[in-house]
């Protein structure tokens, strides 16, 4: 039987990863609920456990020219107190859950771990971020949107992981995250909507919506968002219904134990409408 | 490997490889530090809140893998110090605890937030504690506490 791994460096996590089959585990946040069973009991993980917690070549944040880099196992709070960060994920980790869980969480987990109402992963969709991914063999980088192949489904190879997340620097003034839940703390979204915008003597000239919690996948449609390419604020105020109608076939949210169908289609398409009323 | 080792409160310990076992029914099965309390055993209440590396984290979700190396503090080691006294003093004085069940976690999530930060203001409070679940005090007196303990500890933190 392969044993559970505890690597301390990211070659010894590679090579583990090359010669068996492993559940990688960072900060166990989502793992450990989703395989949670009797109390006193361990959780029922089904493969052996990869714990790359401790590998601490991946815990830093990097700051170059083109784009901020953070490491696969950098924990959230460490992100979210970072000068280095853009605002708006700054803004958007305040949104999950509460200090105890951000001390442990990675933002590598909330992608890795691909669910439609990932807070972290929606904003990083709207800043276009791109992964680091690595295996023994080679390295290869891909957008973030790129990795997810469908709710709860990533497509990293059996011996790859993430290395890092590469946020390209923008300008992007008017940036803003907006999250609907149950209750501040703990809440999974209903709604989520990240907008990274930046307007340039009243024209538009970076805008990226990308919506959690509205569809299989988050939703970010870059075919839509150039439309708003070069447009005046003036103009976009006032096509604000016919912009709300563009993005609205984009919109297919379920009923589920969080909210219905109806009321996220109706609070995505109103969070639309007041990200166009900040707009200055 | 064969063993987990890490600081329980002050002491170096150590454990068989079991590192998918979680922290919580570690302490408490092991260790009998009972005021660790199990809530919800999914990330939600705070009842099992404990102190990594002065941090506060939620020991339900805390594969024990993850503690390898690290520094853990439960309430139980908390208590010999004189900032427990302080904070323990202001919970009394302010109503703070009525059942007692999220005590435990409340004081752990208070030393974490004045440990990075003495002397927060009433928003800084509620965002330190939201993790924390409490079904008795309505949180108002909670808040007091923890603003009086920031007061009456200054320069303990
Ligand atoms: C009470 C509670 C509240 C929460 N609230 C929110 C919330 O408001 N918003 C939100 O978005 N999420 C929330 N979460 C979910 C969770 O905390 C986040 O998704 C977190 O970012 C997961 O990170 P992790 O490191 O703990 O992941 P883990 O649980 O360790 O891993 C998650 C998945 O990612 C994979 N993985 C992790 N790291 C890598 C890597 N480097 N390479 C490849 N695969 C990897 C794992 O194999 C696993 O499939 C909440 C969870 C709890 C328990
Ligand atoms: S028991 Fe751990 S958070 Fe509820
Ligand atoms: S005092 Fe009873 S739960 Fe807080």
């Amino acid at each position: 039987m392969v044993n559970h791994g505890m690597p301390q460096t990211l070659e010894e996590a590679l090579i583990l990863l090359k010669n068996d089959e492993y559940q990688i585990i960072a900060g166990g946040t989502d793992l450990m609920v989703q395989h949670r069973h009797w109390a006193q009991t361990l959780p029922k993980i089904p493969k052996p456990v990869l714990f790359i917690h401790h590998v601490k070549e991946l815990n830093y944040l990097l700051d170059t020219p083109e784009y901020l880099e953070i490491g696969a196992t950098t924990p959230m709070d460490m992100i979210m107190s970072s000068p280095l960060v853009p605002k708006i994920l700054q803004h958007t980790i305040e949104e999950i859950a509460a200090p105890g869980i951000r001390h442990m969480a990675t933002l590598a987990g909330n992608i890795a771990n691909a669910s439609p109402a990932a807070d972290g992963l929606c904003t990083l969709i709207a800043l276009s971020a791109d992964l680091v991914i690595a295996s023994l063999d080679r390295k290869r980088m891909i957008k973030v949107e790129e990795v997810i192949s469908g709710p709860k489904r990533n497509k990293l190879a059996k011996d790859e992981m993430i290395i890092a997340i590469r946020i390209p620097h923008q300008d992007q003034s008017m940036s803003e995250f907006y999250k609907v839940g149950g209750r501040r703390a703990d809440a999974i979204s209903k709604v989520s909507l990240a907008a990274v915008i930046h307007v340039h003597q009243s024209i538009i000239t970076n805008w990226h919506l990308a919506f959690g919690a509205v569809g299989p996948r988050v939703v970010h449609d870059i075919h839509t968002d150039q439309r708003m390419i070069g447009m005046k604020i003036d103009d976009v105020k006032r096509q604000t219904d016919a912009i709300i109608a563009m993005y609205e076939p984009l919109i297919t949210p379920i009923d589920d134990q969080r909210s219905t169908a109806v009321y996220r289609k109706q609070v995505a398409l109103n969070l639309i409408r007041r990200v166009i009323i900040n707009l200055h | 490997m064969n063993e987990i080792i890490f600081t329980l409160n002050g002491k170096t310990v150590s454990c068989p490889f079991e590192p998918t076992r979680r922290l919580l029914d570690v302490l408490r099965q092991d260790f009998n530090l009972i005021g660790v309390k199990e809530g919800c055993g999914e990330g939600e209440c705070g009842a099992c809140s404990i102190l990594l590396d002065h941090n506060v984290v939620n020991s339900c979700i805390l594969p024990l893998g993850n503690v390898h190396g690290k520094d853990i503090m439960t309430i139980e080691g908390f208590k010999t110090t004189k900032r427990f006294k302080v904070i323990e003093q202001a919970f009394i004085e302010m109503g703070a605890v009525q059942c007692g069940f999220c005590t435990p976690g409340m004081v752990m999530s208070t030393e974490s937030l004045l440990h990075h930060n003495p002397h927060p203001t009433d928003q800084e409070i509620k965002i330190a504690l939201s993790g924390n679940l409490c079904r008795c005090t309505g949180y108002n007196m909670i808040i007091d506490a923890v603003k009086k303990a920031s007061i009456v500890g200054d320069g303990l933190w």
